[in-house]
């Protein structure tokens, strides 16, 4: 089934990366690269915590 | 006294390539391969980066924990290359491809904050002239080799997976006016009919449909 609605938000993003330089969206894939890394190392952290079973 | 002295001056000398290196921090495989590149430069290895940055720079920018550039490089000169990236104090590794493998080989270059630059030898079906069609780009002060857009699109429809067929879909949906159809049909020419039936779909969706 097809999202209209994400669908357009599809094109939304592709319109601004389309009005970015090529080498704006270099530096916005860096920046981007990083927060994606950031992402996965809290859910490393999370993963790696102690699961709380206690029940008080 | 003397191994004492020495191995501060090891961990000086370590400091100090530490420092003056890009790459300082997790996630910043783009700044290790920008390390990476005045050493291809320095021995007149061409290169092309591929991968998320090619990605990104031609259409839809998409994250990446890696960085991938295709190289020239002759048997002789890999281990001294190897050698000169271990003295920055970077690991580096050295895989073959077995005979299917569309990939010859690749070394892997990573630093001590899981940073990691891949870079590939020999993929079937792309000729040195891939990097005659190189397009200079500025990057965080860095002049940089990008994979020219055409042979971007035939190594990804070569490649064939689901991301990579997204990738060229947003290079199109981004970058299609910088496209020189017949170079690239030229070049998807000497692939499998079946490549070049995908690359006609997307061409097809891209060029004749308006989207």
């Amino acid at each position: 089934m097809i999202s209209h609605v994400i669908k357009k938000d599809h094109k939304d993003l592709l319109r601004i990366a389309k009005s970015m330089k090529p080498e704006e969206r270099l530096v916005a894939f860096y920046h981007h690269s990083r927060l994606i890394y950031n992402l996965y190392a809290a859910g490393r952290d999370y993963r790696g915590r102690p699961s709380d079973s206690s029940t008080s | 006294m003397l191994p004492g002295v020495i191995i501060a001056a090891g961990r000086l000398i370590l400091q100090h390539l530490k420092f003056s290196m890009k790459a300082n921090a997790p996630g910043q495989s783009a700044l290790l391969l920008l390390d990476i590149i005045p050493l291809l430069e320095k021995r007149r290895l061409s290169y092309a980066v591929i991968g998320a940055f090619a990605a990104s720079f031609y259409g839809a920018i998409r994250a990446s924990l890696d960085a991938d550039a295709v190289i020239s490089i002759k048997e002789k000169d890999i281990a001294p290359f190897m050698s000169e990236v271990q003295g920055l104090g970077l690991r580096i590794s050295h895989d073959r491809g077995d005979a299917r493998d569309p990939v010859r080989a690749v070394i892997r270059v990573e630093d001590a904050f899981m940073n990691r630059v891949d870079l590939l030898l020999g993929i079937r079906g792309v000729g040195e002239d891939v990097f005659s069609r190189v397009v200079n780009a500025q990057f965080m002060d860095a002049s940089i080799n990008i994979v020219g857009i055409e042979d971007f699109i035939v190594m990804k429809i070569f490649a064939g997976g689901l991301k990579d067929i997204a990738d060229v879909n947003g290079v199109l949906a981004v970058s299609k006016e910088k496209v020189d159809l017949p170079l690239l049909k030229n070049l998807i020419s000497k692939h499998t009919p079946k490549e070049q039936e995908q690359l006609g779909e997307l061409l097809r969706a891209h060029y004749y449909t308006g989207s």
